[in-house]
């Protein structure tokens, strides 16, 4: 027999693994503290920017990379057009612009955002993407240094 | 019944894999980029178009004879005695196969992923000819020689892992071969070739390298003769391979050594690491005899030969040295866990107090414990090798060899480090310890190459001519960057991975 009602649905469960969340957490840092190195940290940085998404869809907190990915890709195009104009001193300086900004909006998402999951490490995560960011933007300059001066002296 | 099932189901089931193409596209990409190099070196005179089409030939046939003979017989050496040890050998023999049915099975599915990457590498050789320099007579010695080695070693594979019962048994042959075969005996014949020692020269084209060691003008080898003794000795040991594995078959626990006892072991390791039940007992004898030999023979030209070879036996040496313990490392992680998911092991380790990090804390241990000696004593080699080169006065900057020789130590232990971790996390992924020291190989030690040779490539396109370090610097610091980076990265997921879904993958089966 068909009932009447419809059954109550059943609450989903969200039971989030909050030690597995935590050691997440620290793994972000510590990866991210390795890919600040610029160049030799490129795969660790990689690596950390990876657990922040994780972390971020476990933890319901809405993605918004958008920003900070639309400032990067920006922010590269301008250094390589003065790059194009021997302008080597203003791509520099738009490296370490970019790296505020980045810092910037990370510290206002960590501010204006709350989990839906509490995370006691949470500061960790961003921390260590705030790294992790700054490694791959000084790895990026340094690579586009180097393209650059070969494109110039041939 | 159709004419070889085995095979012609191991082939649709190669065609539907995503690895066929991406390592059928990469080698491409790799010889392409080789190629083109090359031609734009040749062409904007940076040497005559007649040597860069030479030494690009070189440099193809033997990246790829290398590539061939390590693939074949790593994916070979474990497919029959896997099938063994897990009991499915005798179901197929319920069927109406035969051994020469299951053999050319087995070795279709392991060789197909190779022959495709030889094929795509192939239009890379044409490169060479348009250069000039090369032949097409040469072209056809290489492209026949290189089949050979796919079949030759694919062949002694497939008969090793016929012949043995445990993985570690398979996989050390398996490289020993490899090693005496593929890399000693080449080597040997380089040296003869001169005339600087009294190797019989008929020795030659009893191995898969005499055909590319017959296009040397001095060599005095017959290309025809290169050929067809090896490709009679691969059929040779095919058929063997399928007389044999009939009878090789009987059940394992007639068969299989009972497991060594742990208890002196358990006594010196800490409490906290469950490392008997986690790992195979490790036996860095083979290891061990591998590295006595080649230190030996490498100080002995050091020493003894001439000022040419003294240049060249040092670093070959240490190179040999640090390649032994990485596949040592990579194939000890990889089989590691290996065996214990499949067999569900694993899974009953982790219904024990023990969790996911104590268990891991014994697999490390047990791994540093296997390779600590060897290491050791290749750094030991390493160092010996460093007070020769400073002190034999015409070497020169003995300093910079000093500071090369530590830079190769120190990306020896980060190798080591890296291999250890990724072939863990393939071990328990695929299950197939020779596929996970393969992966982990493949991702740790020769993916840098391949994008360090795409960049240099692509360099030779932006620059054509230009050899200054303007050009250099980039192309160094790139390389640098994928060296860290695929080490790093790789590393990096796989303590990720085994640390957060170790559960997962050790419930699969």
């Amino acid at each position: 027999m068909k009932p009447v009602l419809p059954s109550p649905a059943m609450p989903a469960p969200a039971s989030v693994d909050r030690v597995r969340m935590i050691r997440r957490s620290i793994r972000c840092f510590a990866f991210g503290l390795a890919g600040a190195v610029p160049l030799f940290g490129l795969g660790t940085a990689f690596l950390a920017l990876r657990l922040q998404r994780e972390l971020a869809r476990e933890t319901g907190v809405p993605a918004r990379a958008a920003l900070m990915d639309g400032s990067a890709v920006v922010a590269f195009a301008l250094m390589l057009m003065s790059l194009l104009y021997d302008q080597a001193g203003f791509a520099l300086a738009l490296g370490f612009l970019l790296c505020a900004v980045q810092g910037y909006l990370l510290l206002r998402q960590y501010r204006r955002t709350e989990p839906a999951d509490w995370n006691p490490a949470r500061h960790l995560v961003y921390w260590g993407a705030a790294l992790a960011r700054t490694g791959l933007i000084l790895s990026a300059t340094i690579i586009l240094a180097g393209v650059w001066a070969a494109i110039r002296d041939n | 019944m159709n004419f070889l099932p085995i095979v012609h189901r191991e082939m649709l089931a190669a065609a539907r894999k995503p690895m066929t193409y991406y390592s059928r596209s990469l080698t491409g990409l790799v010889a392409f980029a080789t190629g083109l190099g090359f031609v734009f070196a040749g062409y904007n005179r940076v040497m005559t178009a007649a040597s860069a089409g030479q030494v690009a030939f070189g440099l193809l046939a033997v990246g790829a004879y290398v590539f061939l003979a390590a693939q074949a017989m790593l994916l070979t050496c474990d497919c029959v005695s896997l099938e063994k040890r897990e009991g499915t050998l005798g179901l197929l023999f319920l069927t109406d196969l035969n051994g020469f049915d299951i053999v050319a099975g087995k070795l279709a599915a392991q060789v197909s992923r190779s022959a495709y990457c030889l094929l795509a590498a192939f239009p890379a050789f044409g490169f060479c000819i348009l250069l000039g320099g090369v032949g097409l007579g040469d072209l056809a010695v290489v492209t026949l020689g290189l089949l050979n080695t796919l079949f030759f070693f694919a062949t002694l594979g497939v008969l090793i892992s016929v012949c043995v019962w445990r993985e570690r048994t398979a996989m050390g042959w398996g490289g020993l071969a490899l090693l005496a075969l593929g890399v000693l005996f080449p080597l040997l014949g380089m040296i003869a070739i001169p005339g600087l020692m009294p190797v019989p020269k008929f020795l030659l084209a009893l191995i898969p390298a005499g055909a590319l060691l017959a296009l040397i003008p001095a060599a005095g080898i017959s290309p025809a003769m290169s050929l067809l003794i090896p490709h009679a000795l691969g059929w040779l040991f095919f058929g063997a391979a399928s007389w044999l594995v009939r009878r090789s078959w009987i059940p394992a626990a007639k068969v299989l050594p009972p497991r060594p006892a742990h208890a002196t072991r358990q006594a010196r390791t800490p409490a906290s690491v469950p490392t008997p039940w986690v790992s195979e007992p490790a036996n860095p004898l083979l290891t061990t005899a591998l590295l006595i030999i080649i230190c030996t023979v490498g100080l002995a030209a050091a020493l003894l030969g001439p000022r040419w070879m003294y240049a060249w036996a040092m670093p070959a040496t240490i190179l040999l040295l640090h390649s032994v313990l990485k596949y040592q490392a990579a194939s000890q992680a990889g089989r590691m866990l290996a065996g214990k998911r499949r067999s569900g092991e694993l899974e009953m380790l982790l219904t024990t107090p023990y969790d996911e990090d104590e268990i891991l804390r014994g697999c490390f241990y047990e791994l540093i414990r296997s390779l600590y000696w060897p290491t050791l004593f290749a750094l030991g080699v390493d160092l010996t090798l460093v007070i020769l080169g400073c002190w034999k006065p015409w070497f020169g900057a003995g300093l910079m060899w000093a500071f090369i020789v530590a830079v190769e130590v120190v990306w020896l232990l980060v190798n080591l480090y890296s291999l250890s971790w990724v072939g863990l996390f393939q071990g328990i992924k695929l299950g197939n310890p020779a596929k996970a020291a393969g992966r982990a190989i493949f991702n740790v030690v020769l993916l840098p190459w391949v994008l360090g040779i795409c960049f240099a490539g692509l360099a030779a396109v932006l620059a054509p001519g230009n050899t200054g370090p303007e050009v250099v610097f980039p192309v160094a610091v790139i390389f640098v960057g994928s060296l860290t980076f695929c080490n790093f990265y790789f590393a990096g997921s796989a303590i990720n991975e085994l640390r957060d879904g170790f559960r997962p993958w050790a419930a699969r089966s």
